[in-house]
């Protein structure tokens, strides 16, 4: 039941908090020796619905049923579906990908499909192979629309990953615009900024030129979407000097020189998702307002991850110490 | 009837009130935050409840202040006296404990249902919860004192 204050819900996240998995089990997760042992700490942790996972290897399973029902606490909870909804739309955009790709491709089966959204699956389905809209709010139509008359000429699935993710903001910012939520519009102004940055390390590492770049920057973000294409083909200092006077400089400035010297973004997208996570951690603690919702998700999104990376590295046999590398802050 | 009695019942009608308008909604408040805890954790009920209940004593205070002006005015029995201007400063002496009382009673329930948050964790830090209350509510009482010094001394006529 959708409630009308955020006070509710910000009880129940302060109570959902303290199960969060912090620092200490997360080192003992690292620390287990054998697949089933970390496995065991993450029903410890109330991991999934109860289902039953029959070998580690499941473990997708577990982490996707975890995240369902994550997001089907947050609708339970929120008092402005509008703007959560906003979280869940990521996975719609990741579905409608998905449901595109299979559609042009022919490939029918097993697509990777998020079990979240704020739209149903089923209409998106029939939008996509049907191409029936009714069921879908009207920007999505209207964009299916123009994607389909687009790829008249020939399917190009770079473009629809750059169309969707383009669409995907100028929603957040539609949105957003009649909420006037400045934590909210605020974060997702940091989040425009810091893809930027990273889509422009990317396009350096391919080598594309700037008109190329041009059609991936997404609109909205506080950085001047100018000079971002000027220092393109510039040296890598080019970059931090425009970026010096910005506040994610101090955050950023490792992962892009370690850009510049392994030619992985490894650390960057590390240090975003910090900077993120450190900007409503020091927020979270207003009783009355969005932050301690979004904070929970991206927490919870963020030890989802981390699970999922200790998982893979022991899986893969990756040493401990590599591994933890690559882990990043918790927030509880 | 008077215009002097009929300020003064004025003064008794938005000392409650408003009083009671601020301590309604802190209570609420602070009774949602606590219901999120609750909903998740029963336990913790027996500690959530002492801070729904600090936002409550404004509305006491301003019931306290009508009350005093109504046994001035001797309503139980034959009513007093009271001049115009008597009844002026009667109604005058509720507006500190009815303004103060309905936005600190507000505000102690936000620092309330912050307070909540450290229950969730640490519910053995009531205390310290209570504390940061509490200390709002010096505000309600000093406006306490202010109103009831207006309404218990002032004379009548």
């Amino acid at each position: 039941m959708p409630q009308d204050s955020y006070l509710f819900a910000v009880g129940r996240i302060r109570v959902k908090e303290n199960k969060l998995m912090g620092q200490d089990r997360i080192e003992r997760m690292l620390d287990t020796d054998s697949l089933d042992d970390a496995l065991k700490v993450l029903s410890e942790s109330d991991y999934g619905s109860g289902e039953q996972v029959e070998s580690p290897y499941d473990y997708e399973k577990l982490l996707a049923a975890e995240l369902k029902k994550v997001y089907d606490f947050i609708e339970e909870v929120t008092p402005n579906k509008e703007l959560t909804d906003l979280f869940a739309l990521q996975y719609d955009m990741h579905n409608l990908k998905s449901l595109i790709k299979g559609h042009y491709l022919g490939s029918q089966e097993d697509l990777p499909l998020a079990s979240i959204g704020s739209i149903d699956l089923q209409d998106l389905t029939r939008a996509v192979k049907a191409k029936q809209y009714d069921s879908i709010p009207d920007y999505l139509a209207q964009a299916l629309v123009k994607l389909e008359e687009t790829f008249e000429k020939g399917f190009d699935p770079h473009r629809l990953d750059f169309f969707l993710d383009q669409l995907y903001f100028k929603r957040v910012f539609e949105v957003l615009k009649k909420h006037k939520n400045p934590f909210m519009r605020e974060l997702f102004v940091k989040r425009v900024d810091l893809t930027n940055i990273r889509t422009l390390l990317r396009v350096k590492t391919i080598g594309e030129d700037i008109d190329f770049l041009k059609n991936l920057l997404i609109e909205g973000g506080s950085l001047d979407l100018d000079s971002l294409l000027e220092v393109l083909e510039a040296p890598i200092d080019d970059l931090l000097v425009m970026l010096k006077e910005s506040e994610y400089i101090d955050f950023i400035e490792d992962g892009i020189r370690a850009f510049d010297s392994q030619a992985s973004l490894t650390l960057y997208e590390r240090q975003m998702d910090n900077y993120l996570l450190n900007y409503i951690k020091k927020r979270k603690y207003n009783p009355m307002g969005m932050e301690a919702i979004a904070g929970y998700l991206l927490a919870k999104e963020n030890e989802i991850k981390l699970v999922r990376m200790i998982m893979v590295g022991k899986i893969n046999k990756i040493p401990k110490v590599a591994i933890r590398e690559r882990l990043r802050d918790l927030y509880v | 009837m008077n215009l002097g009695l009929l300020l003064a019942l004025s003064g008794v009608a938005i000392s409650v009130f408003v009083s009671g308008i601020g301590s309604a909604k802190g209570v609420a408040i602070v009774g949602k935050a606590g219901a999120g805890v609750v909903a998740e954790d029963p336990e913790k009920f027996s500690q959530v409840l002492p801070l729904q209940a600090l936002p409550g004593t404004q509305g006491i205070y301003g019931f306290l202040i009508g009350f005093i002006i109504l046994i001035r005015l001797n309503i139980f029995g034959e009513l007093a006296e009271i001049s115009t201007s008597g009844g002026l400063m009667m109604l005058i002496g509720s507006l500190p404990i009815a303004i103060v009382g309905l936005i600190s009673a507000i505000l102690q329930a936000k620092v309330a249902a912050a307070g909540i948050g450290i229950i969730a964790k640490k519910p053995e830090e009531l205390g310290k919860a209570i504390t940061f209350s509490v200390i709002v509510e010096t505000y309600a009482v000093l406006a306490l004192l202010a109103s009831f010094l207006i309404v218990f001394f002032v004379p009548l006529t």
